[in-house]
């Protein structure tokens, strides 16, 4: 097998693993950096994201605040010291994406502007238009080709880690184009995989987000943080589940139910604003998980619009005005016409809540080291402790270039402090990886994958959807540990070495199932309601609420030895100067705020 | 274990050097454009033909209507050949197919912001607009020149 | 609902490990208003022959993954709808004029490279090379907007199978790079043009363009890269006079 000797491999050219390389590159031109994705950098899933990422601009704003909405917005599930360190380096990171040529958009005096987005109390939301993940994944990997020190292994997928004496030393991978098998060994690894969206059917999420990175992880030993918190977009288009982003709700859009009616102010987050003076943290601009859960309580009492692909409520644009809809939103006209026949400009567009983020993921610190040495992680598919229970809209992208940049500087320090190596162990470990995967040629079982990933999507929705009860979990655990048991029997039909799509979509099913059950386990066993994990029941529905006495902690899925399915345990989260409260929006919000407020005062 | 370096055995479709353009109606639009050089050839042949005979005029030392003959041929025989009147209406329409698609493409060349403050460029019709102005005024200032020497 | 049609899907195989040279297979596909090539390149895939190999991801036009020749077009696969093909038969080929790597995947890697060759990226001027990271670059949205369409390629590959310069001529930088380049010439942040000079002025850069215009024609977003290599025949003509006038030392 071809061998690779990188001082860094980063798993994953997306936003995070993009900027942990540039970052890399910077420190020290002399490190060597294998950058690895099954796919081209610009194909990555960030190259999706719409509405724009969070840092701290405005002279009305300060970072005490991002923080506030950060922390309150997870539901005080968020590590509170890197929640800290992450909002005093976003506008640093965003400044640095401008300096690289991010077209973000602008004032008419030629500085950045800023718009609102939901949860947030101040509009700080860095946008270039409605493309923001796809300028700023352009960017960073235009960027980065001037960089001789990164050697990027394009559709190349990753089979395994390489491990020696409990230290992460290397990567496997299957390089797509050629056929052949690759050891990459290095002194550091850092995953930046992305989400694991396609456990789910109805997702906003690309084909590539199968969750490859955090299998990776959880069968090495290090445990899957938080797994049960998923996030649903409120506002998917009907159908086919393609992003519409929160950018529509900061820029004025409003939803309506089937009478017409704004039915967030049901839901605690009115009162009903004036259409076209949206208003931070109220009815639309409420966060993503209260928007979802409305949806479903709307849809339950019959409100909401019924379409033949399904129901749906309206999200209204046309009182924006072409002009101003074709500056701010482009790519949501056309994406509504393209896929939904709707002129945003003309109609209101049906949406649903629909998956789109995984909060959880690879427990690491705050410097994305996980806990095995030589092992980082970063992006959403890690989970470095920001988003808590509840990922706020524009947080994740400031996320990616943030701890990418840290996740980089944290690998330097180590591949300086450690000499080369390889061994024969790798290598042995590199073929029986290559061995394992050679081997699903050999099954002749008569299982179809496509069936198997329907129904573990469709269970997904059914068990772990936005509001869950124990007996429609356990249902998915039992599905899931059947499919468990048929996958091993699909039979691959392709016995071509090269573009083997077939083959690789079997290793992705693998690693999506592991994920999926990460989540349904972690969910059975969370016995409170919290962000985006909701559960209607408990004796005397005691599970409505959140419990901080028994659930303040994080969920950690490991992969048991024994059985198939993960073992879960909890660990504290990190509280500085934040104290739970109750999470309240719109109106609510600020009579707690005066009230706090007066309290102070009165001291 | 595995030696192999490489399973790869992409493949080239040939390329049709002579006859690539018939596969495609826009690039059979593209070749007729192009195409129309050739007649504008042949328009610029033609004068160049009439100056020579009217050159051949001057240098003449015979009566003024022995001196004229060449260019009263050119005129008569040549241009008022059927087959010429012919060939001289497929090269006008010709060029005017070239007019057109060239004028249509031309805004592409064009990026010119209606103001320094303005995030709108120049409409596309006004760019055509002004080619086909110029297009007009120059004829007529032919016209008006062929005419007035005469 | 209404009934279900289908449509006589033929679709262009290689895999090269076994054919000499790719051969056509035709399938039946039912369809609905929404379906698109790609959604009845995945019913093929679940239904009819897992071993078809093709490129996918983002489904929403955006990650340029899907390029791929629809009736003889260059599309994106994700964007194009089997009811704008109603009542005909369909074949889907890989992107046209690169080597095809197995069914419908390309080797693109002539078209990345010459996308990193043109230096991509901000080459900012002394006075702004150590800009402090709380502080951006003035561009009024009058100056963005001179390069914003061209910054939106999404590197799909429909331009050089549209372009038939770059078939009869593969050293020609073609129009996503040249598009690119120009973007970055044209930023008001950037004063890398000179490095960028050679790309642009060389035989094998805008001067190979005889303006066809068929890479704006089918390019799914709008980005005109016809465009983008007009105007830099202007910029390239423009460095050679002046750089007559003024020698370079």
């Amino acid at each position: 097998m071809e061998k690779y000797q990188a001082d860094v491999a980063i798993v994953g050219a997306g936003g995070t693993g993009l900027r942990a390389a540039i970052a890399v590159a910077q420190a020290d031109p002399k490190l060597k950096v294998a950058l690895i994705s099954k796919v081209y950098p610009m194909r990555s899933h960030t190259v999706a994201a719409e509405g724009g990422a969070a840092g701290v601009v405005r002279d009305d704003d300060s970072y005490q605040k991002h923080f506030e909405d950060t922390v309150a917005g997870g539901d005080w599930l968020c590590e509170q010291d890197v929640v800290e360190k992450f909002v005093h380096q976003a506008p640093e990171e965003l400044y640095q994406l401008e300096h690289w040529g991010c077209p973000w958009s602008r004032k008419p005096d030629g500085n950045v502007n800023v718009r609102r987005f939901g949860g947030m109390k101040v509009p700080r939301t860095w946008f270039a238009a409605d493309k923001s993940g796809f300028h700023m994944l352009h960017t960073l990997y235009q960027t980065s080709v001037q960089f001789p020190s990164i050697h990027r292994f394009d559709e190349h997928f990753v089979l395994d880690l390489l491990e020696e004496n409990g230290e992460c030393k290397g990567v496997v991978c299957y390089d797509l184009q050629n056929g052949v098998f690759r050891q990459i060994n290095a002194k550091a690894v850092f995953l930046a995989t992305g989400g694991a969206g396609r456990c789910y059917l109805f997702n906003t999420n690309g084909g590539i987000v199968t969750g490859d990175g955090m299998a990776l992880a959880y069968r090495h030993g290090v445990p899957l943080r938080d797994m049960e918190f998923v996030q649903y977009h409120p506002t998917g288009l009907l159908g086919c589940g393609l992003l519409m982003t929160e950018g529509c709700r900061g820029e004025g859009g409003v939803l309506y139910n089937k009478d017409g009616y704004r039915y967030l102010q049901d839901y605690g987050l009115g009162p009903e604003t004036p259409v076209g003076k949206p208003q931070n943290k109220y009815m639309e601009l409420g966060p993503r998980d209260r928007l979802s859960q409305a949806f479903w309580n709307e849809s339950k009492k019959g409100r909401t619009i019924k379409y033949p692909l399904g129901e749906a409520v309206h999200l209204d644009l046309t009182h924006l005005g072409e002009k101003y809809l074709h500056e701010r939103l482009p790519l949501i006209c056309e994406l509504a016409m393209t896929y939904s026949g709707v002129d945003p400009v003309k109609a209101p567009v049906p949406v649903r809540p629909v998956v789109h983020y995984t909060m959880g993921g690879i427990e690491t610190d705050g410097n994305t080291a996980t806990r095995m040495p030589g092992l980082y992680a970063g992006g959403e598919c890690a989970s470095v402790g920001i988003h808590g229970a509840n990922r706020l809209g524009s947080n994740s992208l400031v996320e990616t270039i943030v701890f990418g940049k840290i996740g980089g500087d944290a690998m330097v320090e180590r591949a300086h402090a450690i000499k080369d190596y390889d061994s024969a162990e790798l290598a042995r470990q590199a073929e029986a990886a290559e061995k394992r995967a050679l081997a699903l040629f050999d099954v002749k079982g008569t299982e179809s994958m496509s069936k198997i990933r329907r129904e573990m999507g469709e269970s997904m929705e059914e068990g772990v959807g936005i509001y869950r009860e124990e007996e429609s979990m356990k249902k998915t655990i039992d599905v899931l540990k059947d499919l468990q048991k048929r996958v091993v029997n699909v039979g691959l039909t392709d016995r071509g070495r090269v573009f083997n799509t077939e083959w690789m979509n079997l290793i992705e099913l693998g690693y999506t199932l592991d994920v999926a059950q990460c989540m349904v386990h972690s969910a059975i066993n969370r016995k409170e309601s919290r962000g985006s994990h909701q559960r209607l029941d408990g004796k005397n529905g005691a599970y409505k609420n959140r419990d901080d006495v028994n659930f303040l902690k994080h969920s950690l899925a490991f992969k048991n030895k024994d059985g198939d399915e993960p073992r879960i345990d909890y660990s504290d989260v990190k509280i500085t100067t934040f104290q739970p409260a109750k999470r309240v929006y719109g109106a609510e919000a600020d009579a707690a705020e005066k009230a706090r407020k007066a309290a102070k005062e009165a001291k | 274990m595995s030696e192999v370096k490489s399973y790869r055995k992409p493949y080239n479709p040939p390329v049709k050097k002579m006859t690539w353009w018939t596969e495609n109606p826009f690039y059979i639009m593209y070749m007729v454009r192009e195409g129309t050089a050739v007649l504008a050839l042949f328009a610029v042949l033609e004068i160049v033909l009439g100056i020579f005979m009217i050159g051949l005029c001057s240098i003449s030392p015979l009566t003024p209507a022995e001196a004229a003959a060449p260019y009263i041929w050119y005129l008569q025989n040549f241009l008022g050949n059927p087959l010429i009147i012919l060939l001289n209406v497929v090269v006008l329409i010709s060029q005017i197919y070239h007019a057109i698609t060239w004028f249509s493409l031309m805004p592409k060349a064009v990026r010119v912001f209606m103001n320094k403050n303005s995030t709108e460029l120049l409409p596309e019709w006004v760019v055509k607009s002004g080619l086909y102005a110029a297009l007009a005024g120059t004829t007529v200032f032919i016209l008006v020149v062929a005419f007035l020497t005469v | 609902m209404e009934a279900q049609k289908t449509m006589k899907i033929t679709v262009l195989r290689y895999r090269p490990e076994q054919d000499k040279e790719p051969w056509e297979q035709t399938f039946d596909v039912p369809y609905h208003q929404e379906t698109s090539v790609l959604e009845a390149l995945f019913y093929i895939k679940d239904n009819y022959e897992p071993s078809l190999s093709f490129r996918w991801s983002c489904r929403m036009a955006v990650c340029g993954s899907c390029g791929m020749m629809v009736n003889g077009v260059p599309h994106l696969a994700c964007k194009t709808f089997l009811r704008d093909y109603e009542g005909k038969d369909m074949k889907i080929e890989p992107l046209a004029n690169f080597p095809i790597e197995r069914d419908l995947v390309v080797d693109l890697s002539d078209l990345i490279e010459k996308i990193e060759r043109i230096k991509p990226y901000i080459i900012p001027d002394a006075k702004n090379a150590n800009m402090p990271l709380n502080k951006n670059f003035k561009q009024t949205p009058t100056q963005m907007e001179a390069y914003l369409q061209f910054a939106q390629c999404i590197n799909c590959g429909c331009c050089y199978a549209a372009c038939p310069q770059y078939k009869l001529n593969p050293k020609f930088i073609g129009p996503a790079a040249l598009t690119l380049l120009y973007r970055y010439n044209t930023d008001n942040r950037d004063a890398g043009a000179k490095l960028r000079a050679p790309f642009l002025n060389a035989e094998e850069g805008v001067w190979s363009c005889t303006f066809v215009g068929y890479c704006s024609e089918v390019c799914p977003k709008h980005v005109d890269p016809s465009s983008a290599i007009q105007l830099g025949k202007k910029m390239s003509a423009t460095d050679y006079v002046f750089n007559m006038i003024k020698p370079e030392h």
